[in-house]
């Protein structure tokens, strides 16, 4: 077996400002793993490395056992459709309604006849409380609702492994708890690998199996949040305790530099 | 003595001795800030070095921090010195809260050099060239080989874009035509009529119609509302990551949004085009009528003389080519916006500027090579 998602020295850069450096990681099948760090840390360049979506400077990327970029078509279209993704700010395709959007897979990849297709529809926008909006159209939803009725797109097709780009932010606690907890469900139910970059903290308590923390394009931290609490590591520390990271002193300032006597009081 | 407003005082402390002294007193602020950066700025470009005394000053707000910033890359690149002598606790505090991560940060100054930005402008043009000889690659590739692929796109996505890039169009398509076959036949009449040729109006405009306006005119309106649609369209969908969900559901973008409106142009546009090309004649047909006392009959039959199967074809062949172009272009540049909703518009204009201008050198060559064939 294949693990569901395999990267080996991966090197990421836009330009000449390297994002991740040499960053290995291997998820298993089944677990869930959720990727922490400041905003700029690269989180979000990792998912799309992972699907594909961006070529890696240097190493390599195996979603399910076949680097995306190497490649046939038919072979990359195959893995895509065992792969879902949760984008940021769900991405859903404004010209079709929220039930279109979520039959849209099933209609491009199955056979399905049209009415198991719709009763799938159904059923996954009633799973994420989005039953009532079937015939709206994207724009018509708030934020919340988008980022739900995206959830049900990226799992329209049962997925073997889903990626969330902050699924729970900018929600409010409750929607926020309901999406984590459908995502352990899915989880426990298919068996579904889940790969999910958040801020949360309250998030990554309810479905984290193992946290990857990065900074700077490094990995900082690997491990379970209980391990990850106990680490010495100030920089886990501060992210847990929400400690901004110590102000830089007098010196090299723009006051030291008007060599102000202040200073010397 | 000084004043900057009500709210702010400086005063040059009376000894000639280097450096200056100078105090403030009063409200530091971004109101306050432009007479004095301007009174300390003409001081330190002559080269005086300045002590000033912030002891007696209010309040000082980011602007009067950025002041000092600005003042001290002055005072360097001039080789004197700037002191703070004495500061009140809350300018301490603003010096402490306003900061730049480092002292460099706040000194620096950020501009490329010329050249520099000369040549970035000219890699990013050959990347953009690039790009767009790969898109029409792609495009084609995909235009002859969807028809033999599973569900290369939506069921109906082809015939819907038949209805918004074709017919749509067509109501503004023959209203323009239209005048402007009345507009040209007004012209030539004054100049036939003294020659008693009037009924070379209808000759002269069935061969202009069918070998150039007609095609042309429905060029540069679809550019204007259907190529900027696209553009549109492919940008917001790149910028809200529609496009990236494409392709992560296993959906090519190209093919997916590109394909279908392709084969849709490539039937709309030469429709199009006779349609601009009737209304352009009854136009003329009007003037005809009304200015010319040439009969409907004699305006058509001399009309049908006149047109010459080889001219249709060839207005027909250049509006197919015209569409493409308007498509290509319009995709290209929707798929390399950057930058938010203000991205979305610059791409916009310069997706009809650039298809209206593609347009008309396509014009140019197929005219060159219709005069030697």
């Amino acid at each position: 077996m294949p693990w569901p998602l395999e990267i080996r020295g991966l090197k990421a850069q836009y330009g000449d400002k390297v994002i991740l450096e040499d960053l290995d990681l291997l998820v298993e099948k089944g677990e869930i793993l959720t990727v922490l760090g400041g905003s700029g840390c690269g989180k979000s360049t990792l998912l799309k490395h992972a699907v594909g979506l961006m070529e890696p400077a240097a190493g390599t990327v195996k979603l399910l056992g076949l680097d995306l970029l190497q490649a046939d078509e038919g072979e990359k279209k195959e893995v895509l459709t065992r792969t879902g993704v949760l984008f940021q700010g769900g991405a859903l395709l404004n010209s079709l309604t929220i039930a279109e959007n979520v039959a849209l897979p099933l209609e491009q990849h199955t056979d399905l006849p049209g009415a198991v297709i719709s009763d799938v529809v159904r059923m996954k926008l009633s799973m994420v409380g989005l039953f009532d909006a079937a015939g709206l159209f994207p724009p018509e939803l708030s934020g919340g609702m988008r980022k739900r009725a995206a959830l049900a797109r990226a799992i329209a097709l049962d997925p073997e492994i889903l990626f969330c780009d902050e699924p729970s932010a900018g929600l409010d606690p409750l929607t926020a708890a309901g999406i984590d907890r459908l995502i352990r469900d899915l989880r426990d139910t298919l068996a579904m690998t889940v790969v999910a970059v958040t801020h949360e903290m309250a998030s990554v308590k309810l479905i984290a199996d193992r946290v990857l923390m990065l900074d700077e394009g490094n990995v900082l931290f690997e491990g379970s949040l209980a391990e990850m609490r106990e680490s010495n590591n100030q920089a886990v520390q501060d992210y847990l305790a929400r400690k901004a990271p110590a102000a830089a002193g007098g010196t090299g300032t723009l006051l030291a530099a008007l060599h102000c006597e202040e200073e010397n009081k | 003595m000084g004043e900057a407003g009500p709210r702010l005082s400086f005063e040059w402390l009376p000894d000639e001795s280097r450096p200056r002294e100078l105090v403030l007193r009063g409200v530091l602020d971004k109101v306050s800030v432009p007479a004095v950066y301007k009174a300390l700025r003409t001081k330190i470009l002559r080269g005086v070095s300045l002590s000033i005394d912030l002891e007696n000053v209010e309040r000082v707000d980011s602007a009067g921090i950025a002041m000092f910033a600005d003042l001290l890359r002055s005072a360097k690149e001039k080789g004197c010195a700037l002191k703070v002598s004495r500061l009140s606790k809350q300018a301490g505090h603003a010096f402490q809260v306003f900061r730049f991560k480092s002292l460099s940060e706040a000194v620096t100054r950020i501009e490329p050099p010329y050249l520099e930005r000369k040549g970035q402008d000219l890699i990013e043009f050959l990347a953009a060239a690039k790009e767009l000889l790969l898109l029409c690659a792609d495009t084609f590739t995909w235009a002859l080989t969807s028809p033999f692929v599973r569900r290369p796109y939506r069921k109906g996505a082809a015939l819907e874009q038949a209805v918004i890039l074709g017919s749509r169009a067509s109501g503004i398509v023959a209203l323009i035509s239209f005048i402007v076959g009345l507009t040209m036949a007004l012209l030539s009449a004054t100049q036939l009529r003294t020659f008693g040729a009037n009924v070379y109006v209808a000759d002269m405009l069935a061969l202009a119609m069918t070998r150039e306006l007609a095609p042309l005119l429905t060029a540069i309106l679809v550019a204007g509302r259907s190529g900027s649609a696209v553009a549109a369209e492919v940008a917001t969908m790149k910028v809200t990551e529609e496009i990236d969900a494409l392709r992560t559901l296993g959906l090519e973008p190209v093919r997916f949004l590109i394909v279908p409106k392709l084969y849709a142009i490539t039937f709309t546009q030469p429709l199009l085009t006779v349609i601009s090309a009737i209304f352009g004649i009854l136009g003329g047909m009007l003037i005809g009528m009304l200015l010319l006392n040439l009969s409907p009959q004699t305006f058509i039959h001399q009309t049908a003389r006149a047109l010459i199967l080889k001219d249709i074809l060839s207005g027909l062949l250049k509006s197919v080519v015209f569409g493409w172009i308007i498509l290509v272009v319009g995709a290209f540049n929707g798929f390399r916006v950057s930058g938010g909703a203000e991205g979305v518009g610059r791409v916009t204009t310069s997706a009809v500027v650039q298809a209206i201008f593609g347009v008309i050198v396509a014009d140019a060559i197929f005219s060159l090579l219709f005069w030697y064939s």
